[in-house]
């Protein structure tokens, strides 16, 4: 199929290469497929999901443990069940939703809602994290600092 | 802000048609009963800030120069992982 991308044109895309919400995102419950597209080639640190609905919305989403390597997200059971991961979670990867302004200061990742997507369903769902360590707008240049 | 304490099966009500009951408390978590007409929404507040931030997310496209920045603080963490 074909979807009309805002940052890559037009791209074709296979049923397989997609990533289904079946409840949507938060505040985006209609929209249920994304393309994952990421900005370098081999990379998953920055990604684009574009929802194949509508060309106007899409997410800019990061791999959360290259920014922070103890990121632990832990699932509820009710996660586990509706992404097919009760027996184990080894095909659950995360990712994290960012807000990128101009200024890295001004910009947020939400650690406490990442999405969890079995890469081997390729189901997905945005889930809410119980740690209240991880805030919904947590500031970007927060990272990368510690060493210097 | 007003602050109340209740105990156990207590309730509270907030204008003529809602009324909050605590069920059953734990060491982090309290159970409620909310009473409420139907066209009354009810949401976590997590949800409604997840959902705000969602729709701010769409709203903030991605510039060149933020691109840029962004991947600059990706390398910057991938160098502290490695020391």
């Amino acid at each position: 199929m074909e979807v009309n991308t805002q940052y890559f044109g037009t791209v074709s895309c296979a049923e397989e290469d997609l990533i289904h919400f079946p409840e949507g995102l938060y505040g985006f419950q209609q929209y249920k497929s994304y393309i994952p597209l990421a900005f370098q080639e081999d990379s998953d640190a920055l990604i684009c999901l574009q929802s194949v609905e509508e060309y106007g919305i899409s997410f800019i989403v990061m791999n959360p443990f290259l920014l922070d390597p103890d990121y632990s997200p832990i699932l509820s059971a009710d996660d586990k069940t509706m992404l097919d991961a009760t027996q184990n979670e080894d095909s659950i990867s995360y990712y994290v939703i960012s807000v990128i302004h101009d200024s890295m200061e001004d910009s947020t990742v939400n650690l406490k809602c990442p999405i969890a997507v079995n890469a081997q369903t390729r189901m997905a769902r945005q889930v809410i994290l119980d740690n209240p360590l991880y805030q919904i707008r947590h500031k970007i240049s927060s990272f990368g600092k510690k060493g210097g | 802000m007003l602050i109340l304490q209740r105990k156990k099966e207590q309730s509270l009500s907030i204008g003529d048609n809602i009324t909050i009951t605590i069920l059953e408390t734990g060491n982090d978590w309290v159970k409620l009963a909310i009473d409420a007409p139907r066209e009354v929404p009810i949401l976590r507040t997590e949800l409604k800030e997840a959902a705000s931030f969602n729709e701010e997310a769409v709203s903030v496209p991605l510039t060149e120069s933020s691109i840029f920045k962004i991947n600059n603080l990706i390398k910057k963490c991938e160098n502290n992982g490695d020391t």
